[in-house]
């Protein structure tokens, strides 16, 4: 059903508000949005090539043979044209489109394209194909349509950000204060206790992690792991950076919390209740009409107003739907002006004492009057502390 | 890094000033610094070099800066961010000041050119003087065809850590398949679990299927249904070691396997033995693959892909050679592939088991040697504690 939903988002918004006689639709994250699969090995598998010629009047996927199954059983029910699995898939699946441009379009056509993920080589051999279409490119429409989300979509991001919430809340709370585990099992715990409650399982950047005292001063403290812990033990008194992305329906969660091992000293409670005042500033500015870049100002300027020292260059926060990173950029070059129904992951990083990377990543919806944050399991303005013991 | 690859290609570029290198994996083969699943990112990176200078500069999105330096990246490093411009607009910028800082003559450039997007290459091409390229994409992945000794070390041990994550989580889901079940979900979880323990450095692709769910290559899990009894299970995954990645597909059976489960799993394995006898130095691949597809008629066995056998393993999940129908290249000692032969079993599920294989001197060494998967894998029985 929700799928079906947002293939009809994606057909009335096409119908209402592009000027397009046609769209070629080839980024894997837009094609989960009108195939309701999400095939994440299509960014990185080059033997694959799949695209959508999406018109008024006429649907088509062009795939391998071998993925036309996994298409149609999850929802695809329009035209499936395949191709034989081969040495250029995306020459064979870029063929086959110039013949269905050359077939269903009349010269003059306006062809939209995802300029900022269709490569160039592919562009050239359209434009070489078919001098008579014209080509523009599609980014503000997919752009305007991914970050106003409708109701399904933000259930989708609702029930993620719960989950993924919840999950962390459920991992943490097997840590006391002199029980602990290694970085590892933790890391594990969180993405394990998010899909006992319901995220559904993928790869990729799908990870969590949970990093503590030095190798906190960094975002990704293993390379070249990435998202896996290893046998560093929690000691008493430190701050753990939990951080974990995962999937609903599609749909992410993108959400990062602090643990404390142990008591909360006067500095550290200091620390996070100035943490705390710059999100309740941040949520009292976040309102439909202001642009992106403006909010990032006003909370650089109260963050060095509470003497925070905030990680700048990671912006404050970002959109988030398809992809756990999307627009608008809550940065300075970002002016998106925000608008009701968007959703966007508040990141709060401020370095510690110790220069620790402490992180606050919170989803919120645009509404009419301002903004709301979602899936909060617990009161997150103060860090979580562990029991002394079980 | 990896200067030896430049003198490689360089050798059929004609008068190159310099380089710009996008595609993920081409970079870290050159610099071997690897990324956080680069490819599901919203960022870019790119190295932008002249090897006769020994002068290269990573450019890296300010949030991945720590990881090139923690992989003792000693060259120099760029990063932008987002108070720059969107995530391509503050990389492209990032890039054309490297090139103009770095002097490099716009008209003789060499980058992998489908790698590049329209709006970047429209980037570029607005603020590089007659901007013209060498396209060496294609240059690099053959380069990267035939392994190095640490490469296959890498890429053995990487086959084996795939093979010990699923027999970690067959070893939980075995007798649980009557009583306190294991949902599909957690027992993908498991496997992932597995090879984490086993060493994995991270994890792509995971796919589970079961029963006639398997008809389909990419069924996404989205609810909490059991494994069951009496059902052909698929798991697919690709997990990788220092970058170096291998496919893994195994079949299971929970219970025991009725005769038409047990005769498809043996009529895939047929296909494997046979392939394995043609595989040496100097077969074309479409021949071999030709050959596969013959055998599979004249034994009527049904292929579920019949022009596409695999491909090769490396810093991609799949790479060249691609194992198909078409492809006029020979096999060379040194290369690494997954072979992928489906084939179809009870209710159309696919059947699939792979194996990695190093191409030698006199044929191949199987690299996903931690166990063999001759036999159907069968989940049965209780658990007892005593």
């Amino acid at each position: 059903m929700w799928k079906r939903n947002l293939i009809n988002k994606f057909q009335t918004s096409f119908a209402q508000q592009s000027n397009f006689d046609g769209l070629i639709i080839s980024d894997p994250v837009n094609l989960t949005m009108i195939t309701g699969i999400r095939m994440m090995f299509l960014q990185t598998m080059k033997n694959y090539c799949v695209y959508v010629l999406w018109s008024h009047e006429r649907k088509v996927l062009i795939c391998p043979k071998s993925l036309s199954s996994s298409f149609s059983n999850e929802g695809w029910n329009d035209n499936i044209i395949v191709y034989e699995s081969c040495l250029d898939p995306i020459q064979k699946a870029t063929d086959i489109l110039i013949e269905e441009i050359r077939y269903f379009f009349r010269a003059g056509s306006n062809l939209g394209f995802e300029g900022t993920y269709l490569s160039q080589k592919v562009f050239d051999r359209l434009t070489e194909a078919l001098p008579s279409v014209h080509f523009s490119d599609s980014v503000n429409f997919i752009t305007d349509l991914r970050q106003i989300k409708n109701e399904t979509e933000l259930n989708n991001l609702k029930q993620a950000a719960e989950i993924v919430d919840h999950g962390i809340a459920g991992a943490i709370h097997h840590i006391a204060t002199i029980q602990s585990k290694t970085e590892k099992f933790l890391t594990e715990d969180i993405r394990v206790h998010s899909l006992e409650r319901g995220l559904h399982i993928s790869g990729y950047n799908a990870v969590s992690q949970a990093i503590s005292g030095d190798k906190s001063k960094k975002l990704w403290a293993n390379p070249p792991k990435f998202g896996i812990g290893n046998e560093t033990e929690y000691r008493e008194g430190e701050l753990l950076r939990l951080e974990m992305c995962g999937m609903v329906n599609n749909y992410w969660a993108n959400d990062a919390r602090t643990l404390l091992k142990g008591k909360l000293n006067n500095v550290q409670d200091e620390f996070f209740a100035k943490i705390a005042d710059l999100r309740s500033f941040a949520c009292s500015i976040i309102r439909p009409g202001i642009a992106a870049n403006e909010i990032y100002t006003s909370i650089l300027n109260k963050a060095n107003e509470l003497g925070l020292d905030m990680i700048k260059e990671f912006g404050f926060g970002h959109g988030i739907g398809l992809e756990p990173v999307e627009s608008p950029y809550i940065s300075a070059s970002d002016p998106t002006v925000l608008a009701e129904n968007m959703s966007v992951v508040l990141q709060l990083s401020a370095r510690y004492i110790h220069g620790e990377i402490i992180t606050s990543k919170d989803t919120i919806f645009i509404t009419p009057e301002g903004c709301e944050i979602i899936g909060w399991y617990e009161n997150w303005n103060a860090p979580y502390t562990t029991a002394y013991t079980f | 890094m990896n200067q030896n690859v430049f003198l490689n290609i360089e050798k059929k570029l004609q008068h190159v000033s310099g380089y710009i290198i996008k595609q993920p994996s081409h970079v870290s083969y050159l610099t071997n610094v690897l990324f956080p699943y680069p490819e599901n990112s919203p960022y870019s990176t790119a190295l932008v070099g002249i090897p006769e200078k020994n002068e290269f500069v990573l450019i890296v999105p300010v949030d991945w800066l720590d990881v090139a330096k923690d992989q003792k990246w000693n060259h120099s490093i760029v990063s932008y961010n987002l108070n720059q411009g969107s995530p391509d607009q503050a990389f492209c910028d990032a890039v054309i000041k490297s090139v103009t800082d770095m002097k490099i003559d716009t008209e003789n450039l060499a980058l992998d050119f489908p790698a590049w997007t329209v709006n970047e290459i429209k980037q570029l091409s607005a603020k590089l003087n007659h901007l013209k390229w060498q396209d060496c994409d294609e240059l690099l992945w053959r380069n990267r065809m035939i392994k190095s000794e640490q490469e296959i070390r890498f890429l053995h041990q990487s086959a084996q850590i795939a093979d010990r994550g699923m027999i970690g989580a067959l070893n939980h889901v075995e007798g649980t398949t009557m009583s306190s079940y294991y949902t599909l979900s957690e027992f993908l979880e498991r496997v992932r679990v597995h090879a984490i323990e086993f060493g994995t450095c991270g994890i792509g692709h995971l796919n589970i299927s079961q029963g006639a769910e398997g008809k389909a290559e990419i069924t996404p899990i989205q609810d909490f249904s059991f494994v069951n009894q009496d059902n052909l299970i698929r798991i697919d995954y690709t997990s990788e070691y220092l970058g170096y990645w291998n496919a893994c597909s195994r079949m299971f059976y929970i219970g025991k396997p009725d005769k038409e489960s047990e005769d498809a799993f043996e009529a895939n394995q047929s296909l494997i033995i046979y392939a394995q006898s043609l595989l040496k130095p100097g077969i074309v691949i479409g021949d071999f693959c030709k050959l596969i597809k013959e055998k599979a008629d004249s034994s009527r066995i049904s292929l579920y892909d019949e022009t596409c056998f695999g491909h090769g393993l490396g810093l991609s999940e799949a790479e060249w050679p691609f194992i198909t129908i078409d492809n006029p290249d020979s096999f060379e000692k040194g290369m690494v592939i997954v072979l992928k032969i489906k084939t179809y079993g009870p209710q159309g599920a696919i059947i699939h088991s792979t194996e990695t294989y190093e191409i030698t001197n006199r044929g191949y060494r199987k690299l996903s040697d931690f166990k063999e998967w001759n036999h159907l894998y069968r989940i049965d029985g209780c658990r007892s504690n005593h």
